[in-house]
């Protein structure tokens, strides 16, 4: 994929810039030895990689806004990298941008117990915020996998999700309020710490604008109760459809778990190879993970009534675990599906579609055929409550390629999803990675609705350009590099 | 394009066919002087060649569902023509199995819901003018309840959206599924936007499953010790579907103020939630009353209109917010004040008033109510003044009506400009 310049044609003065960031933010906090950047050169989707002219590290809001003002004097573009974690090439430099990492802001500004808020910088790693609360019993629900790493200023840019999304939703569902540097370098605050204050919700418009319409540099997060009980299920079955109508079934019972998780066979071998639970039986086609939480008395409730839909669609062995030992125990393999992955095979790709629950057999029946016909092994891990996805396709980037053939592949996989009803991102983002999918699900007249926002907040586009939005340059080039052009314009059925 | 004749279009009793008996005169009310007849198409497509037609000729509108809310907000600018989302009231999908519906924007909330409930699912949701408010209405003027305490507010359960533009273009954003990230949440820009991005066409919403069993405990008492109880209550590990401060209300009996807590979940949860919520009462020495199926839904039901829907003696609705640690003393503010009856949702600090005037007096009232407002922003929060009667409409004229203290103003402008550059869309009536 080629991520062009969007600005000028003669590249900028990163000398005269450089000096510049250092007499505003201080030497320490500005990065430009060629070797120091290399870090910085690509996020967690590792397959693209660029080096950004220049990595500022700044500690407070006023920093963040001067880093902007600067880059809006020079008008060269900016990137927010939290930490660096991102799946979707969010934080993916392009060429002659300033990245602005927040990874240093990292203090916990507030915790009020009693309304149960909590205020942090974004850089504050994701399970901090249930570390400093968990001892009076509340925690910060959503949780994706990459929890002890990832920053609360990543997950707002992309909107988390997690394994407990079923229940209590996705980060946006959390975020009371936040205070912005917009792309012009103007601080302001919106939301608060009450829902619903006067006017446009700008806290929802931000929250998973993946770095276009500015940097957040104070979140506002609720937290909730710690439930009385929790109880996790863990079921093997022989078939994966037997899994999947389990899930159907619980839903259909009017039970809502915190969340529900399916591993096909490869990835439990996968697992089982890397993180050796001895939970999972290898010999299952796939395993369901059921967490169910409340008051023991409803817990002890819902976990007899899935334990018998599990039994009905045939589960082999049921294992149901409330210490929080052994619950840790049980969902530790899931957590390590991608780590695992990545022993078992030289690289992988992992897409992150989703489908109506009800298109769940279907959708995998169709992966099964794509990994047939394009020769690459596919492991499946997937939140199965919410129908998001998460394929992982096993490859060797070393060959050539193999990574053009797993991305074309994936994408053949997200239009099926769009084709079910579904969409191209559950909770990765589009970022670098996807966008050139975005018209297979959004008409011209959709993206054009989106970009009046965009436009209301950064009309130079200077904040992550190159992003979230196809552009007809790299997407048409992507495009037929592979396959005619016209295939990312098609498709009629796309909501 | 040719401008639409709208006395083309629709004839004066259809209209009235549409609008709630209830709130009959409402259109006369808010913007009978000014108004053109309505336009109130019966497709998409046509909503689309009406808005298109009015944007050619520069024609602002005012659009509505049942008309119920009309009167929120300050009176719109100019000659406006009305144009009514009611005849959009089919439900377009209902995916069982999925817990996910589409709606036209002019469904009504209870046709919704009766429509959900064979299958044993429900939109968790309580708004105002349960009965007649459409669910388009609902989503435009970000209107849940207390059940958010459990479901978050109607921004948390939208799925997706089509709407149509100020230019008369269709667009959608989000899609059906729980889970989704591609492209921006314009459901979030639209709740709560007032009609004035443009017009909500079809509504992707999350359903639930109706809880087994629901049952309402309402406490009273000795004020310290109720607020004692609802920080506890809050800081347990029960699961409410509801908690709200609650006062001025006739289901109280002896006292102004109480707390109503509401458990819905399988039958064996709602006992001992009850339970343990009976012995928390009693241990601070607070009076208690149980409710069930089907007096419990009643009185939710009864308390909401009472907070929202405007009466001779209780002519203004407020809607503010404050952190939940700022209820007690804000209720004893709202004792000290005029005649009024509200609620108060103790785990997010919003709240709603019904309220009157302190004897007759119009400006003492105006004065309060801005201490109301002060007290409020010093917790965080905010108070609105969604309905005044006209004694008021110049005390409080329209950004001072919302309230609106932040700094996201003038960005909030720019939206508005990008996506309605001349105004046409329910001009006057919201903060931006």
């Amino acid at each position: 994929m080629v991520f062009a310049p969007s600005l000028s044609a003669t590249r900028p003065d990163w000398e005269a810039i450089a000096r510049e960031f250092v007499n505003a933010l201080g030497d320490r906090a500005v990065i430009r030895r060629r070797d120091e950047l290399l870090t910085y050169e690509c996020d967690g989707l590792t397959s693209y990689r660029h080096r950004p002219a220049l990595v500022v590290l700044p500690r407070t809001t006023e920093q963040v806004a001067a880093a902007v003002k600067l880059c809006n004097r020079f008008r060269v573009p900016f990137v927010a990298r939290g930490a660096g974690t991102g799946l979707s090439g969010g934080a993916l430099p392009i060429e002659d941008s300033v990245l602005i990492v927040t990874a240093l802001m990292k203090q916990i500004l507030k915790v009020d117990l009693g309304n149960q808020r909590v205020v942090v910088q974004p850089g504050v790693i994701n399970n901090w915020v249930t570390q400093a609360v968990s001892g009076a019993g509340f925690y910060y629900a959503p949780d994706p996998s990459s929890q002890i790493i990832c920053s609360i200023g990543g997950n707002v840019a992309e909107n988390s999700g997690g394994v407990h999304c079923l229940k209590y939703g996705v980060t946006t569902n959390h975020v009371l309020g936040l205070k912005l540097v917009l792309p012009d370098g103007e601080i302001v605050e919106v939301g608060s710490a009450v829902p619903e204050m006067p006017g446009y919700d700008l806290t929802g418009i931000f929250v998973g604008s993946e770095g276009t319409l500015g940097i957040a540099t104070e979140v506002t997060l609720r937290i909730l109760k710690t439930a009385d009980e929790i109880a996790v299920l863990l079921a093997d079955f022989t078939s994966m459809d037997a899994a999947a109508k389990s899930v159907a079934d619980i839903i259909a019972a009017k039970i809502i778990p915190g969340g529900m998780e399916i591993m096909d066979n490869l990835s439990i071998n996968a697992v089982e190879d890397v993180a050796k639970t001895n939970c999972y039986p290898r010999d299952a086609e796939a395993i369901l993970l059921v967490e169910l939480d409340g008051l023991a008395v409803e817990v002890a409730a819902n976990s007899d009534r899935v334990a018998q839909i599990c039994r009905e669609n045939g589960a082999r062995n049921i294992t149901i675990a409330t210490d929080s030992q052994e619950r840790l125990k049980l969902w530790k393999g899931r957590k390590s599906a991608f780590a695992a992955a990545g022993h078992v095979s030289p690289d992988y790709y992992v897409q992150d579609g989703v489908v109506p629950r009800g298109k769940l057999v279907w959708i995998l029946q169709e992966i099964a055929k794509l990994s047939e016909e394009y020769g690459y092994k596919v492991a499946n891990v997937f939140h199965a409550g919410d129908g998001n996805l998460h394929p992982l396709v096993l490859y060797d980037k070393s060959v050539p390629g193999q990574l053009e053939a797993v991305e074309e592949m994936g994408g053949e996989i997200l239009k099926r999803c769009v084709q079910a009803g579904g969409t191209i991102s559950g909770e990765h983002g589009i970022g670098a990675e996807k966008r050139c999918y975005m018209p297979d699900m959004f008409s011209a007249a959709d993206l054009e609705t989106m970009q009046w926002l965009r436009s209301a907040f950064d009309p130079l586009r200077l904040a992550n350009p190159d992003k979230v939005f196809p552009t007809p340059k790299t997407c048409g080039e992507a495009a037929n590099a592979q396959a005619p052009a016209q295939r990312l314009v098609e498709g009629v059925d796309r909501f | 394009m040719r401008a639409i004749d709208p006395n083309d279009l629709n004839d004066p009793n259809d209209l009235n066919d549409l609008l709630d008996p209830s709130i009959g005169q409402l259109i006369d009310r808010s913007i009978g002087q000014l108004a053109r007849p309505a336009v109130i198409p019966e497709s998409i497509e046509r909503l689309a060649e009406v808005m298109a037609a009015c944007a050619a000729d520069r024609q602002p509108i005012v659009p509505f569902g049942s008309g119920s809310k009309l009167a929120w907000g300050d009176s719109p600018k100019g000659s406006v023509l009305p144009v009514g989302l009611g005849r959009l009231d089919r439900l377009v999908m209902h995916d069982e199995a999925d817990l996910v519906a589409t709606v036209e924007a002019g469904m009504k909330l209870r046709d919704l819901q009766a429509a959900l409930a064979p299958s044993g699912q429900w939109l968790p949701i309580d708004p105002a003018f349960a009965d007649s408010a459409t669910l388009g209405g609902i989503v435009a003027t970000a209107d849940a309840g207390s059940l958010r305490q459990r479901y978050g507010g109607i921004r948390d359960l939208l799925l997706g959206i089509s709407i149509v533009r100020w230019d008369g273009q269709i667009a959608k954003a989000g899609g059906r599924v729980v889970k989704n990230v591609a492209g921006y949440d314009l459901m979030k820009l639209f709740t709560g936007s007032f009609g004035t991005l443009g017009l909500l066409a079809t509504l992707t919403v999350r359903t639930y499953p109706i809880p087994e069993q629901c049952q309402t405990l309402l406490l009273w008492g000795d004020r310290p010790a109720l607020a004692q109880a609802a920080q506890g209550l809050r800081n347990s590990t029960l699961t409410p579907i509801a908690l709200d401060w609650v006062w001025g209300n006739p289901a109280l009996p002896e006292a102004a103020v109480g707390l109503a807590l509401r458990f819905g979940s399988v039958a064996p949860s709602v006992a001992e939630q009850m339970r343990r919520s009976i012995a928390l009462a009693q241990d601070l020495g607070l009076q208690s009353m149980v409710l069930s199926e089907p007096d419990e839904a009643d009185f939710w039901h009864k308390l909401r209109a009472a907070s929202t829907a405007p009466t001779s003696d209780r002519p203004i609705t407020l809607k503010f917010g404050a952190l939940p640690t700022a209820a007690p003393a804000l209720l004893d503010r709202l004792a000290s004040g005029p005649i009024s009856q509200g609620q108060i949702h103790a785990s997010s600090g919003l709240g709603w008033a019904s309220l009157g005037a302190i004897e007759g007096d119009w400006l003492r009232t105006s004065r309060w109510i801005r201490q109301l407002r002060a007290a409020c922003e010093a917790e965080q929060g905010f108070l609105t003044l969604l309905q005044v009667p006209a004694e008021l409409t110049h005390q409080f004229k329209q950004s001072d009506r919302w309230g609106d203290r932040g700094s996201g103003l003038a960005l909030m402008g720019k939206i508005k400009q990008q996506f309605d550059p001349h105004q046409l869309l329910n001009p006057g009536r919201f903060l931006v």
